[in-house]
């Protein structure tokens, strides 16, 4: 009676653990080790590794933003700057609120990398009526539009006041 | 000097070139955009090239996981990681220790309080209720005591934190924890018609060091503690009931040495719903008297021993960013005793966590 009584117990607890480690091996947490080891790699300078674990990261978990940022900055790295434009856009659709801006500010920058400063101006202008711009902001949206010849805006955004002020969009070339 | 102020700069000097050309009757206007390698600039000061523009563009690291809310933990078992600087918690514990003919109600009032430079402080404040059943030979009536026992003050000091909490073999957070007694419960002229009930505390002033080691893998938190309680000599009355909870002394004026106390419990937690911190425990417990005390010699008050194992539930609610409280419940099993009464041990608690304005739980 008590035997059986212990293997009952036993059993419960295996069952307990085996659910818990099937919780461990959740798809994020998989993605998360992933991306992980890709980070490092990252910061290695081996990038083809970073994108073979960012990839696996990504089919774990495709809804996680930095993933896609990691994957746009390997590409951009290596040379493949509508790849990594794409990856940012994929990023920046996941985040619907304010958190999309560090993946904007990362777009902005590849485009005003590859002198497309038109389109780097319609991005940043989504972040210009929020209530408080991230950091490096004011920086970037200078230079695009400093590049873009509108350097009295450029000097606008740069010293006003941030609140209630909106500029016009860009204009077209 | 910032980019800030060298456009700034730049905008003054375009302020006096617009002057100037006011005098000469010139209209104003934007100056040629600049070349993508900012070279031939109008401006007094280099801007950034667009190849430095991109060098702002790094890689993220991956965000750690929630874990969700604070969840209630361990009975007997200690965390490792201190509260926040600012962040305090009352925690409200209670005990009810049942072997025959007995019912020891130990209900410890928990504040802990997060100092900074990886400390925290917490002291213990229990209330007792004791309830000694009648005799049956000779025959008696049965006795009921309510009262403060014994105040236990702990310093924590953090020592590790843990690195990877989802990766089981990274350094777990380590903790120290050094542990002081008062013996502010009643324990000198006890009633003998209390049988012990009115006592409610040891007698002694302690001290003890602990060792705390708390790891995380996602969703799984192990615990464990092991320390050891240096109990100070105290003179005793008769009647008075030794810390193995069966012995009586007899002698008036005893002048009672008690052993080292060997302390160790761990847990194996599973969180099974982050959002409700809702999850289940098993948690071991035990302490052990050898009969030796490190600075007084043989010891005079009666060895024992035991462990137990405990099976808890838990879950938080509600939980936001300046409150949260968790709630427990479980009940400690006997598994072995020596010299020590078989006890079941019914137990319940609930912590209020107040988020300071210098952390957040919840990772």
């Amino acid at each position: 009676m008590t035997f059986a009584k212990s293997r009952v117990a036993l059993l419960l607890v295996a069952i307990l653990f085996a659910g818990g480690c099937a919780s461990m091996t959740d798809p994020d947490v998989r993605a998360y080790l992933h991306e992980r080891t890709a980070y490092a790699n990252i910061r290695e300078g081996h990038l083809d590794r970073a994108l073979a674990e960012l990839r696996r990261a990504l089919r774990e978990n495709p809804k996680e933003p930095t993933i896609l940022n990691n994957m746009a900055y390997v590409e951009f790295r290596k040379g493949h700057y509508s790849r990594a434009v794409g990856y940012l856009e994929q990023a920046r659709v996941l985040r619907t609120d304010d958190n999309d801006e560090p993946y904007i500010l990362n777009e902005a920058r590849i485009l005003i990398a590859h002198h497309d400063y038109q389109k780097a101006l319609r991005l940043l202008a989504l972040i210009e009526p929020r209530p408080s711009w991230p950091k490096g902001y004011r920086k970037i949206m200078a230079e695009a539009l400093i590049h873009n010849g509108q350097s009295a805006r450029a000097l606008a955004i740069l010293l006003g006041p941030h609140g209630g002020m909106t500029l016009d969009r860009p204009s077209s070339p | 000097m910032n980019l800030r102020r060298r456009l700034s700069l730049c905008f003054l000097l375009l302020l006096f070139s617009g002057n100037a050309f006011f005098c000469s009757g010139r209209v104003r206007a934007d100056p040629p955009p600049m070349t993508p390698d900012a070279s031939g600039s109008p401006y007094a000061f280099p801007f950034s090239s667009d190849a430095d523009m991109a060098g702002d563009f790094k890689a993220l690291a991956p965000p750690l996981l929630p874990w969700g809310p604070n969840t209630s933990g361990p009975f007997f078992t200690g965390t490792a990681e201190v509260e926040p600087i600012g962040s305090w918690y009352l925690e409200p514990f209670a005990y009810d220790f049942m072997s025959p003919g007995v019912s020891y109600l130990y209900m410890p009032m928990r504040l802990a309080v997060g100092l900074g430079h990886n400390l925290e402080i917490d002291s213990f404040l229990p209330l007792e209720q004791t309830w000694v059943g009648a005799p049956q030979s000779p025959a008696g009536k049965s006795a009921s005591v309510f009262g403060v026992g014994n105040t236990h003050f702990e310093i924590k000091w953090q020592l590790t934190s843990d690195e990877n909490v989802y990766l089981p073999l990274a350094m777990p957070a380590i903790a120290l924890t050094f542990d002081f007694w008062v013996p502010s419960g009643q324990y000198q002229n006890l009633n003998p018609q209390d049988y012990s009930a009115d006592q409610l505390g040891n007698g002694t002033f302690n001290e003890g060091v602990f060792v705390l080691v708390r790891k995380h893998v996602k969703p799984f938190m192990f615990y464990l503690q092991v320390g050891d309680i240096l109990e100070n000599p105290s003179t005793v009355g008769v009647g008075y009931e030794f810390d193995n909870s069966i012995t009586h002394n007899l002698a008036p004026n005893f002048h009672m040495v008690d052993g080292n106390l060997l302390y160790y419990a761990g847990a194996f937690e599973h969180v099974l719903n982050t959002e409700w911190g809702a999850g289940y425990l098993l948690e071991f417990y035990g302490e052990s008297q050898s009969g030796q005390n490190l600075f007084f010699g043989s010891a005079n008050a009666p060895p024992f021993s035991f462990l137990w194992l405990a099976p808890e539930v838990e879950a938080t609610w509600p939980h936001n960013k300046t409150l949260s409280a968790t709630w427990g419940a479980g009940v400690a099993l006997p598994v072995y005793q020596s010299d020590y009464p078989r006890t079941i041990t019914p137990m319940g608690t609930v912590t209020l966590y107040f988020n300071g304005p210098f952390g957040y739980r919840g990772m």
